[in-house]
């Protein structure tokens, strides 16, 4: 029944568009409240795309203990330098400008 | 024919149609189950079973996590690259081939240490799997000892207690593998017989 329900809801469009997830990826939610206020979407990390060019050590564990919570990451941080800000700094990787490319967690029923 | 239209130009039959659709949608959904064999089926595969049935000869069938996520959408930027067999990247084997270059520092030209070269192989507690083979040197080329000694792995021999129900719940290997690293449901990829690892250890030599 259930089961027939979400087909009946899918065949109707309602989770459209579908979400885009790769294996890997890790959702940062932690600020999701306050993020929604101003309209951004939380936070996917694509460990994936990041892999091509650089390897678990790169990031592990240095900069990012590989423990849930265990990094406060904020844009403060960030464009401070920690965090992703140690290479999303407009020299090793692109500057923390754009938005949507990390702030991308689709949202059900919105229209981000 | 001429079908008579509405103010929006649809025709009266073509709204029919849609509504006889639509209402027969929603009768399927609300209509019980063929019977209760299927539910009763459905039920536990639903929850627990990540490969329940597959035909291997059709990789589309396959209905396990692993495979559906394998078939399911994935960044450009990781086309080309070689693939297990749920059709997820292999990574160890795009470095092999030398497909990729990933360097082991955030900053450029930082020299890199060797990787850590010794194989474990953990004897099977049940005889009914092969043991589990433990490459360290796979492992170092991508990470660094502090990832996991001794947070996770004491380093020393049998100081380790290693079960699979511990690493299906996400302990031990289970920290990384079947969230980042390859799928648990790859088996053989750890669980090798002895002088399957002999031979693999002569060959690299």
């Amino acid at each position: 029944m259930i089961k027939k329900l979400i087909a009946l809801l899918a065949l109707l469009g309602v989770f459209a568009p579908a979400s885009f997830s790769e294996y890997g990826d890790v959702v940062m939610d932690r600020y999701a409240d306050t993020m929604a206020e101003v309209g951004l979407a939380p936070v996917v990390f694509p460990h994936w795309t990041h892999r091509i060019q650089f390897k678990c050590k790169a990031c592990h564990e240095s900069i990012f203990p590989m423990q849930k919570g265990a990094s406060d990451i904020t844009m403060s941080a960030i464009i401070d330098g920690q965090y992703c800000g140690q290479c999303h700094n407009g020299k090793i990787a692109w500057d923390p400008l754009y938005c949507d490319r990390c702030h991308s967690l689709p949202q059900s029923g919105a229209g981000h | 024919m001429n079908h008579r239209k509405n103010y929006r130009g649809v025709s009266t039959w073509a709204r029919h149609c849609a509504a006889a659709v639509l209402l027969a949608a929603i009768v399927w959904t609300l209509s019980p189950p063929i019977s209760a064999q299927e539910s009763a089926d459905a039920t536990p595969s639903q929850e627990t079973a990540s490969d329940s049935v597959a035909n291997p000869q059709n990789a589309t069938e396959f209905v396990g996590e692993m495979y559906q996520i394998g078939l399911g959408w994935h960044p450009t930027a990781l086309e080309g690259l070689p693939t297990d067999k749920f059709g997820l990247v292999d990574w160890v084997a795009a470095l092999e081939q030398g497909l990729i270059e990933p360097r082991g520092s955030v900053q450029p030209n930082v020299p890199e240490g060797m990787p850590f070269d010794m194989n474990i192989l953990m004897p099977s507690k049940t005889g009914m799997i092969a043991g589990a083979y433990f490459p360290h040197k796979t492992h170092t080329t991508w990470m660094s000892c502090d990832s996991c000694h001794i947070k996770i792995f004491m380093p020393r021999a049998g100081s380790n207690d290693l079960t699979m129900s511990t690493i299906v719940k996400g302990q031990a290997c289970g920290v990384c593998h079947g969230k980042v690293a390859f799928p648990l449901n790859d088996c053989t990829r750890c669980h090798i017989s002895q002088s399957d690892a002999d031979r693999g250890d002569e060959a690299e030599q």
